[in-house]
């Protein structure tokens, strides 16, 4: 499987990617399941992009790039040309058990990783490469950490 | 999404249904704050409809959640399952908001 899709980066287009995605991942043989959970890391990142990759009055654009590999694996790089970030640098909330102790902040980071298989960031020239490596394509919704 | 309300006494019933992601979670905030400002206090969301849910749809209850504790009021849970109890799980929402199957046993319950 072999598919590229890219829009600016606004959140009304957030739903064609997932959507491009979705169509792709049920060939693929994975899971209703497994393909909410891919949906969902995808999500996070793409929104992280929309919100936050492009300075306030400027737009750039969000990509992914699907393809499996001959093990099997499907690898999805998410792109982006905005300022260099790394979202596997931000830290993860703190998972305190009270409703006023808890922070809004860091759940997607969290939900993420725990989506993934393998997830690997890298700056290749003036592109944000996120990649997101998936193995279990079965009904076990959360990846082994 | 599709968001239903009722009443049962004085607690509100809101059952959600679809998927709660970037684009719609705003939606639900909306109709809590609009509820929560006609003074209800009460609530339970029964998500047994809903398909999805991002960070965006938990920071969503989490700040209404925020605001009814202030109020000492309280919003419960129902019908978690399937992909959305795993983001609830690893998340660790599932230990802070209380849960329930279902909205006939949270009722039976209050």
């Amino acid at each position: 499987m072999i598919g590229n899709i890219k829009y600016p980066a606004k959140i009304e287009y957030l739903e064609n990617i997932l959507q491009f995605f979705r169509s792709c991942a049920r060939n693929e043989g994975f899971s209703k399941r497994r393909i909410s959970n891919i949906e969902l890391a995808l999500e996070e990142a793409l929104a992280n992009i929309c919100h936050h990759a492009y300075t306030v009055g400027t737009c750039g654009d969000m990509e992914i790039q699907c393809r499996t590999d001959d093990n099997k694996r499907l690898i999805i790089d998410i792109i982006d040309t905005g300022k260099p970030y790394n979202i596997l640098s931000a830290s993860e909330p703190e998972l305190a058990a009270d409703i006023s102790k808890r922070d809004l902040g860091g759940l997607g980071v969290l939900l993420i990783r725990s989506m993934v298989d393998d997830i690997h960031y890298c700056r290749r020239g003036n592109e944000n490469v996120l990649t997101f490596v998936f193995i279990d394509r079965g009904d076990f919704a959360i990846a082994p950490s | 999404m599709e968001i239903n309300t009722r009443r049962e006494k004085d607690i509100v019933i809101i059952s959600v249904k679809g998927r709660m992601g970037e684009v719609s979670a705003p939606e639900f905030e909306k109709r809590m704050n609009e509820l929560m400002n006609d003074g209800e206090t009460k609530f339970l969301i029964d998500l047994k409809g809903l398909e999805y849910i991002s960070s965006a749809g938990l920071r969503g209850l989490l700040t209404v959640a925020k605001i009814l504790k202030e109020r000492n009021g309280w919003i419960f849970l129902s019908g978690l399952k399937g992909a959305v109890k795993d983001v609830f799980e690893v998340s660790q929402f599932i230990s802070i908001f209380r849960t329930f199957e279902t909205v006939e046993s949270a009722l039976s319950e209050m």
